[in-house]
This record gives structure tokens, C-alpha cells and sequence, in this order.
């Protein structure tokens, strides 16, 4: 019987290799439970004193190593040294490689960014068109909560090869925008009406100064662009607080905001017949 | 109900049933019946609280309300003042008020309006808190209210024409005299080549001052988490005067 000879072979190599096996399965266990020890005490002793973008790749890399290690001393038993491991790997790797091509370049590109660190956790940012705040940042990819909630994950090598717009490096950020006034406005004084929500605004800083001028002399309306700096943790809250106000600010001044309109001027007489239809 | 104008008791205030506290926009009013009720300009808080229960409103620095977005109070002087080495001036700064219920805070009020300023590029400058003070020689000549607090610095270094000046506020302790005016810790102006840097000690201006003692109001260890990190100094660039020189 063939499935008989196979099982006494495996239980005669299992009585040979018994103490081995064990040693190897108690270097793994006592290997792992130290990195988790380990991983413990870095995140009581420095997770609540670093930054999170500094901490938890810093953490990962403690932890992976520890566990890689782990592995490495598990095979030791066998006879399979660090050196033949790495012959080994040395062929392994260009077959692995070519089959994990773009896993290992996001395990690159994500090295890189942890380098270069032009996102961190908590910055808001966009990124290929993603607008939202940093949640997560591991070797293989970048996690971003969108401004609607949903939390995207786009591949390092993306992240590392793309525009990344970071809003959190600036310490102000201009808050604009257009209002258009009707014609017969007096300009100056619809301008110092606007400088003046501004100047009362909290947020709105005072150097660089907010201003208004005149964007365009549009069909219905002079267009006056209005500009100021805020804060950037506090940029929308302004933006949509002003925006709520200008309405009831330029309401209360007697500007008026027109309808779009438009004059027809008729060049030639034209006949026009009614009729009745009592 | 009666009403108490703050400088005829020394911070921190403490509000008794059917008592109300202002301070320029800041109002605290704290019914009989145990309602309270706190705005300033920009808001409004409200609870219940047991008459047995002591209210008390704390001075703190002006740094938190209506963002903690900076540790760093900016002071712009009404006129350039010209600045030599060994000598002090006067300004003054606002301050906030943490209302505090027992030992829970209820929540901080500024009684004057709230703005900020960048000083320097949006990149690397800094955010701060804006306030505009004329800057005087003697403390006799500060113009001071009840709802700003005083503060003293002395310059080391070269002689320069100094627009305003900038100090790090957060954390500070205030320190409070026989009148019931608030004091800002000592602030040091080291100015050379055109840096400006400012250091706040932890030295009363004035020797003798008893400090407010905020740890008397349980307050939390940390009491903010600014969103970037700063320095414990504030740095600025001034523009270097040319001196006339004399003739030969």
C-alpha cells in the first residue's frame, strides 16, 4: 500500500526530526511573543511621545525585523544558515521578483515616501485627485479619508509617482472669492464694505492683509474678487462663514447683487398685430 | 443680582449664585436657581450648577479662543518704538477667561475681539495671536483696562526699531497684584543682526508678584494640541536702521 508507506515515512521522519521540529516551533513562538513584548513597550514608552508619521513606520520596521529574525532562527535547527538562505533568496528573489514586480515597487515607492515624507498621517492633502486627510501610511500603500468619509487606498508606487498637493506645510491659506455688485454700485464704498467683514472676521488674518478689487466689468455686474488669509486647520470654516455673511452684510449696506439681464434694443419697427379672441 | 466690575477683586474671580461677572465682551451670569450661563462675542455656553458648587473664572493666556491654532501672542505697537540694550518697556495683552465649574472648565471666553496675523512667509513664518498696544517707558503711561493684561519686556542686544514684538503665551503663569491687574511672566528681547528673538521666563515682571496658582483649578495637563509644532522662542526679522554717522 503506497498512502501507508508515505504516512511511515513521514511519521519515521517526524521521530528522526521530532526535536528539531520542536526546538524550531518553540524559537518561533518565543521569537514572536518577544517582537509583540517589544512592539508593547515601544507603543507605551514612545507611541504617545513621537509623531504618528515618524512612530509607525519606525514601529512596523522594529516589529517586521524581530519576526523575520524569528523565522530565520526557526530554520536554524534544520541546518539552513543566514548565507544559504540568502543563496537561496539570491535565486528565489529574481523569480519572486519578477512575479511581485509591482508589490515590490509600492514596497519601494512606500520607502521612499517614508524618506521623503511629503505626506504625513493627519495632513490633509490630494492626491490623484483624492481630496481628505492622511489616515494610514504603510510600506505597500497610502490610506486617505476622503472629505466625504470614505477611506481610499491608493498603491505607493501611485502615491510616489503623481502630484501630491499637501495643504498642512503652509501655515495660512487665501480664502477668495467673487461678488458681483450691480452697475450703478459705488465701487469704493462696496469695497470698503467687504474689507470691513473681513477686518471683523476672527479668522481672517490682518498681515497679509485681506483685499477687494475689481475682477471684471461682466455683463450684469462688476465683479469684485475678495481675498484673505486664514489659518489653514481653518480655512473651510472661514471660507463658508464669510461666504454666509456677504449676503447679509452687502443686504444691510444697500448693495445689491443684480440677476443676470440683459437690453434689447430694437433697430427697426417692427408690427406687431393682437387679436381678440371675445 | 449683583454686579462686581472685576478690578475691585483679584483674579481668579469667583462668581456666587446670583451673581454676574463681565469683562468687556465676556459675560458670565450665574443665576440663583443654578443656571449658567457664559458668551462672549463669539459664543455661548450654558449648564446647571449646584449653588454649593463653586464657579470660579480663571485668567489664561490668549491663545485658545476661537482656535488654538498658535502658542505665540503677537503685540503691534501703536508707534515704532526704538529699542537699546538694558531698558524695559510697558504694553499690555489680552488674556482669556476658563470658567470653571468645581473643578470641570466650562469653557474659555475672550472679552476682546479675536484676530491673528502671520508674521513672516506662509511657509516658514509664524501664526499669532494679534493684539495692537502702544508700547510706553513708564508703567504709569499704560493706558491699562480691566480686560488686558500687562506686560514687561526687556531688551539685550543691538538698538533697533522694533514695529511689535511676539512672545511664546501658552502655558504661562499670570501673576496678579494688590489691584487685581494681571500680569504676563517677564519677556526677554535678544536682538542682533536684525533677529528678533523672544524669550518668556518664568520670572514675575515685577519682584513680589504672587502668581495665579492654575493648578488650584484642576486644570488638565495638557491643555491644547497645537496642529504644528513651534519653538519655545519667538523668532522675527526687523529691518537693520543705518546710523548716521558724524563727520570727522
Amino acid at each position: 500500500m503506497e498512502g501507508n508507506s508515505t504516512l511511515t515515512r513521514i511519521l519515521s521522519s517526524v521521530e528522526t526530526n521530532g526535536y528539531k521540529i520542536m526546538v524550531s516551533i518553540v524559537i518561533l513562538i518565543a521569537g514572536v511573543l518577544f517582537a509583540l513584548f517589544i512592539r508593547a513597550l515601544m507603543r507605551r514608552s514612545l507611541g504617545q511621545r513621537l509623531p504618528p508619521h515618524v512612530y509607525k513606520p519606525f514601529e512596523a520596521i522594529v516589529y517586521y525585523s524581530l519576526v523575520i529574525t524569528a523565522v530565520i532562527g526557526a530554520l536554524y535547527p534544520f541546518g539552513i544558515s543566514l548565507t544559504s538562505l540568502i543563496i537561496a533568496g539570491g535565486f528565489a528573489g529574481i523569480v519572486v521578483g519578477l512575479a511581485t514586480q509591482s508589490t515590490l515597487s509600492n514596497l519601494v515607492s512606500g520607502l521612499m515616501l517614508l524618506i521623503e515624507q511629503p505626506l504625513r498621517i493627519g495632513d490633509p492633502v490630494t492626491v490623484k485627485n483624492y481630496s481628505g486627510i492622511v489616515a494610514g501610511m504603510n510600506v505597500f500603500s497610502t490610506l486617505i479619508r476622503t472629505w466625504e468619509g470614505p477611506i481610499v487606498r491608493i498603491p505607493n508606487n501611485d502615491v510616489f509617482n503623481t502630484v501630491i498637493v499637501n495643504y498642512s506645510r503652509m501655515k495660512a491659506r487665501r480664502v477668495e472669492f467673487t461678488i458681483g455688485v450691480h452697475y450703478d454700485t459705488d465701487i469704493e464704498y462696496a469695497s470698503k464694505v467687504i474689507k470691513e467683514l473681513m477686518a471683523e472676521h476672527p479668522l481672517c488674518l490682518v498681515n497679509p492683509a485681506p483685499e477687494v478689487f475689481v475682477e471684471d466689468y461682466s455683463d450684469s455686474a462688476v465683479k469684485l474678487r475678495m481675498r484673505c488669509w486664514a489659518p489653514t486647520q481653518a480655512w473651510f470654516a472661514t471660507k463658508v462663514d464669510i461666504q454666509t455673511k456677504l449676503k447679509k452684510h452687502l443686504d444691510e449696506a444697500n448693495i445689491v447683487i443684480p440677476y443676470p439681464q440683459l437690453d434689447l434694443h430694437v433697430r427697426d419697427r417692427v408690427r406687431v398685430s393682437l387679436e381678440r379672441n371675445d | 443680582m449683583s454686579e462686581e466690575t472685576p478690578s475691585m477683586l483679584t483674579a481668579p474671580w469667583k462668581i456666587m449664585p446670583g451673581e454676574e461677572l463681565r469683562l468687556a465682551d465676556a459675560r458670565i451670569v450665574r443665576e440663583a436657581n443654578g443656571d449658567l450661563e457664559a458668551c462672549d462675542r463669539y459664543g455661548c455656553a450654558s449648564a446647571r450648577v449646584p449653588p454649593e458648587r463653586p464657579v470660579y473664572a480663571v485668567p489664561i493666556p490668549a491663545v485658545y479662543r476661537v482656535l488654538p491654532a498658535t502658542p505665540f501672542i503677537y503685540i503691534d505697537f501703536a508707534k515704532r518704538i526704538f529699542v537699546e540694550q538694558g531698558e524695559d518697556y510697558w504694553i499690555t495683552a489680552p488674556f482669556e477667561i476658563e470658567v470653571y465649574a468645581g473643578d470641570l472648565a466650562l469653557i474659555r471666553l475672550s472679552p476682546v475681539q479675536v484676530k491673528y496675523t502671520l508674521i513672516g512667509d506662509v511657509i516658514e513664518g509664524t501664526l499669532a495671536r494679534y493684539y495692537r498696544s502702544d508700547a510706553v517707558f513708564d508703567f504709569e503711561d499704560l493706558k491699562y483696562e480691566d480686560y488686558t493684561a500687562i506686560v514687561r519686556f526687556f531688551v539685550r542686544g543691538s538698538s533697533v526699531l522694533l514695529p511689535g514684538i511676539g512672545f511664546r503665551a501658552a502655558g504661562v503663569e499670570f501673576y496678579v497684584d494688590g489691584k487685581g491687574r494681571i500680569y504676563y511672566p517677564m519677556i526677554e528681547v535678544t536682538v542682533s543682526n536684525g533677529n528678533v528673538s523672544v524669550k518668556t521666563t518664568n520670572r514675575p515682571p515685577i519682584p513680589g508678584l504672587k502668581p495665579i496658582l492654575l493648578t488650584r483649578y484642576a486644570r488638565p495637563k495638557r491643555v491644547l494640541a497645537f496642529t504644528q509644532s513651534y519653538s519655545q522662542n519667538f523668532e522675527m526679522r526687523v529691518d537693520v536702521v543705518k546710523r548716521y554717522l558724524p563727520q570727522p
